[in-house]
């Protein structure tokens, strides 16, 4: 009797061990979206999207879903890779530095009315004073389409591949995120220079859950329905 | 004799023959600013008669003077058998880098020497790591620049304000080179994130680190935090 009258207090516990999963979670996902509709219009192609992951904590990035708007598509042509990226435009992209310090994918891309891709992101944060990981994403014009983007150059040679300028006056890129854990990773995005290709970059629900939140999850289920079916009947 | 003297043509304080016992004046050796601290340190010794008491008053002067332009404050020193002492003085007050420290020493009968000879307030280089905390930014590919940036913000975690100039020293800087450097130091790259001015307690400033690494390996540095100025010649 005292164990059916302590039910709902045990039923809290695991709602509170839940609340300690989710802010655990293993892994964030945000949505990207770009206005890419003057992109063809205002700068000179080919263009490739250039995606990065720079560090050595072991996280892994994975792209998905890519879609490239009205008269957009992938390619021509193959993904160049760099490190522990993997993947093309037309299925995922993914990235790992476990073994890289630095991690590179560029692949031409046909610019439509606007791209957006799904992006997900390991959250393993650095050592204490440590460099956390950075993931970034910059557009390549004048992509230099069979050697792909060249790093060694600087600058390139006329008319290289170059990046898009953005309001990102130090390092050109339309987003990047630096990998500090579940509570400090945020995305910073930054529209062109010139104002003519937007950006946002949405955060969605993670959709790899702890272990121990979802074991969090049963055990609360399971009390809750043991309580309801044992608990006496109130009078009508 | 705490008053004020200055901008008098004949230097502010003058014995004729034995006036005041001929009471020899104090030489400073140094006058030192710890940017950490914000307190300046006077270094000296008096060569008078000896086994006695003098008391010893310091005074800050405009630069180009010398006399006793602002009284700082005084301390007892006493002489050893030989007539010599010597003595540090920490004025209550903040003195800036720049001003001149003069000096008088008076004999226990009230006899006052003339003003020493000044020394010029210098600022120290320090090691003031301990007292700043570094959160750093993760390293992004600049794909025009083909250089990797870094994002550093730096914040007082001291007890008391540091007076810039403050550097970052970058330690052991393995696969790449510090494009932005302002300078070397010891051998070693340096940036300065404080050019003037004071670094507050619990204050921040953030800054953008650039590094040419073209063979794309892992860059690796330690670090010290210095203040005060870096000597040129490094």
């Amino acid at each position: 009797m005292n164990l059916l009258r302590r039910i709902p207090w045990i039923g809290l516990l695991g709602l509170v061990l839940i609340l300690f999963g989710q802010s655990a979670r293993a892994d964030l996902s945000w949505t990207v979206s770009l206005d890419t509709s003057r992109l063809a219009a205002d700068y000179t192609g080919p263009f490739a999207l250039d995606f990065e992951l720079v560090g050595s904590n072991g996280n892994t990035v994975t792209l998905s879903n890519f879609s490239f708007g009205s008269s957009g598509n992938a390619g021509p042509g193959s993904a160049f890779l760099t490190g522990g990226a993997s993947g093309n435009l037309g299925t995922s992209v993914s990235f790992n530095d476990s073994a890289s310090f630095f991690s590179d994918f560029n692949q031409q891309f046909t610019p439509g009315t606007a791209l957006t891709f799904t992006m997900n992101s390991t959250l393993i944060a650095p050592p204490s004073g440590g460099t956390p990981d950075n993931f970034s994403m910059a557009i390549l014009s004048h992509y230099e389409t069979t050697n792909g983007y060249n790093f060694i150059s600087n600058p390139p040679p006329p008319p290289g591949d170059t990046s898009i300028p953005t309001t990102d006056t130090a390092a050109g890129t339309f987003f990047n995120f630096n990998i500090n854990g579940a509570v400090s990773t945020t995305v910073s995005s930054f529209p062109s220079a010139s104002g003519d290709v937007s950006i946002t970059v949405t955060p969605t629900t993670s959709v790899v859950p702890e272990p121990s939140t979802a074991v969090a999850v049963l055990f609360t289920l399971a009390v809750l329905g043991v309580w309801r079916c044992r608990r006496p009947r109130g009078k009508a | 004799m705490s008053n004020s003297i200055h901008d008098n043509p004949s230097g502010g304080i003058l014995l004729y023959g034995a006036g005041n016992n001929n009471q020899p004046a104090p030489s400073l050796t140094a006058a030192t600013f710890n940017p950490a601290t914000g307190q300046a340190t006077i270094t000296g010794s008096l060569q008078a008669v000896a086994n006695t008491a003098f008391l010893v008053q310091f005074f800050s002067n405009p630069a180009g003077t010398s006399q006793g332009a602002t009284y700082l404050g005084s301390l007892s020193v006493t002489t050893d058998g030989s007539g010599n002492a010597t003595f540090s003085f920490t004025p209550p007050s903040s003195v800036a880098a720049g001003l001149n420290i003069t000096a008088t020493a008076t004999d226990p009968n009230g006899n006052t020497s003339q003003f020493s000879a000044p020394a010029t307030v210098n600022t120290a280089t320090v090691d003031v790591t301990s007292d700043l905390s570094v959160t750093f930014g993760g390293f992004v590919y600049n794909r025009t620049t083909r250089q990797f940036t870094q994002t550093l913000t730096i914040a007082n975690i001291s007890g008391s304000a540091i007076s810039g100039p403050i550097e970052l020293v970058f330690l052991n800087l393995k696969n790449a080179t510090l494009v932005n450097q302002s300078g070397t130091y010891q051998g070693s790259p340096y940036i300065t994130i404080l050019s003037s001015g004071s670094l507050g307690v619990g204050q921040s400033v953030s800054i953008t680190v650039v590094f040419n690494d073209p063979t794309l390996a892992a860059i690796r540095y330690t670090f010290e935090f210095l203040a005060g100025p870096i000597p040129t010649q490094d």
